[in-house]
């Protein structure tokens, strides 16, 4: 639909050209640059300025400078461009892979708060489990994009790296959120941490972590079955 | 104290030339105005590079116009200073003349020319 529209437009464009005699043409090569190289801001309007201008009784070497500038000026621009945008997304590579990590120790760090299937069931656990399913999602959609080979890789579009960095930060936080959340699954009631039964607080009075509760409960401290007390 | 962009010397120039009344301001008269007021011929590249910026900025509008054979079948795209671009330019305007104030090297050449 565009091109047909292009293609009208170059065709009526022509006719203008080809019913006046009395005008004159510029150079071809310096034309066909400037609509083909110098693609930009109003290329449009700066091609027919240039072609007024040149009717008006500028010379060839007036139009080559001109559209030289231009070129330069539409080089510069893409320049600019392409470096913004690998520079925004090696930024958002190094944020993704930051996130991922931190949702990976989370991650471990709630592995290691689980107390007793009862404790699975509470709603931050719930959070955690849909927060490694985002996690998971989000580093396979990154690593597919990495490990595919280079012939067949594209780049992928920014849309969807800032999708698949807000999807893993997203569920980064949620990790880090629901493993600092540990006490409320585990400090009201004594649980089996490592095989021991550490009733929290009631026995101690100290605040509860199942790792270093079962690093204070020497093997000599450990009752000999374990079991889940009330 | 606000903080502001500050406008390039080219910028304001092109500001000031699209600013001018009466007149829908097309790339070849900003470049006339600013070749005859300045002396100095710029390219017009340059021209839509710095209305690039204002425009961006929203200094500036544009509107596309019809095309003519004179122009090979082009359209022109006009510009017009938006109120921010006119108060934009005032106050650079007014900045630059409590710059210049009482600098005894500007009035001499002011002056001569």
């Amino acid at each position: 639909m565009k091109a047909s529209l292009e293609h009208e437009y170059d065709q009526s464009r022509r006719a203008i050209m080809n019913t006046n005699p009395n005008v004159r043409r510029p150079p071809r090569l310096a034309t066909w640059l400037l609509q083909h190289v110098g693609e930009g801001y109003h290329s449009e309007a700066l091609a027919g300025d240039l072609f007024e201008e040149f009717q008006n009784g500028r010379t060839a070497a007036w139009y080559w400078h001109q559209t030289m500038a231009a070129l330069a000026a539409a080089g510069l621009r893409a320049v600019r461009l392409l470096v913004t945008r690998v520079a925004a997304s090696a930024l958002l590579v190094l944020l993704t892979e930051a996130a991922a990590v931190i949702g990976a120790l989370a991650l471990s760090q709630e592995f290691r708060q689980i107390c007793s299937v009862e404790s699975l069931l509470r709603p931050s656990a719930l959070v955690a489990v849909v927060g490694t399913l985002a996690l998971i999602v989000s580093v396979g959609m990154y690593v597919t994009t990495i490990i595919r080979p280079t012939t067949a890789r594209k780049q992928m579009p920014m849309k969807r790296r800032v999708m698949v960095f807000a999807v893993t930060a997203l569920s980064a936080g949620t990790l880090t959120w629901a493993s600092t959340n540990g006490e409320t699954r585990c400090g009201a009631q004594a649980c089996v941490c490592r095989g021991a039964v550490v009733d929290n607080k009631r026995a101690t009075g100290m605040p509860h972590t199942p790792a270093s509760s079962a690093q204070i409960a020497g093997p000599a401290q450990l009752s000999p079955s374990p079991h889940v007390s009330p | 104290m606000r903080k502001r962009e500050y406008l390039g010397q080219l910028e304001l120039m092109v500001l000031l030339a699209v600013m001018r009344p009466a007149r829908n301001a097309y790339g070849v008269l900003i470049s006339r105005d600013i070749a005859e007021k300045s002396g100095r011929e710029v390219a017009l590249a340059s021209v839509y590079a710095a209305l690039e910026r204002l425009e961006r900025k929203g200094l500036v509008s544009s509107s596309l116009g019809e095309p003519t054979a004179e122009r090979g079948g082009k359209a022109r795209t006009y510009f017009r200073a938006t109120a921010a671009g006119m108060r934009e330019a005032k106050e650079t305007h007014a900045t630059l003349l409590r710059l210049s104030q009482g600098l005894a090297a500007l009035d001499e050449g002011v002056a001569r020319a």
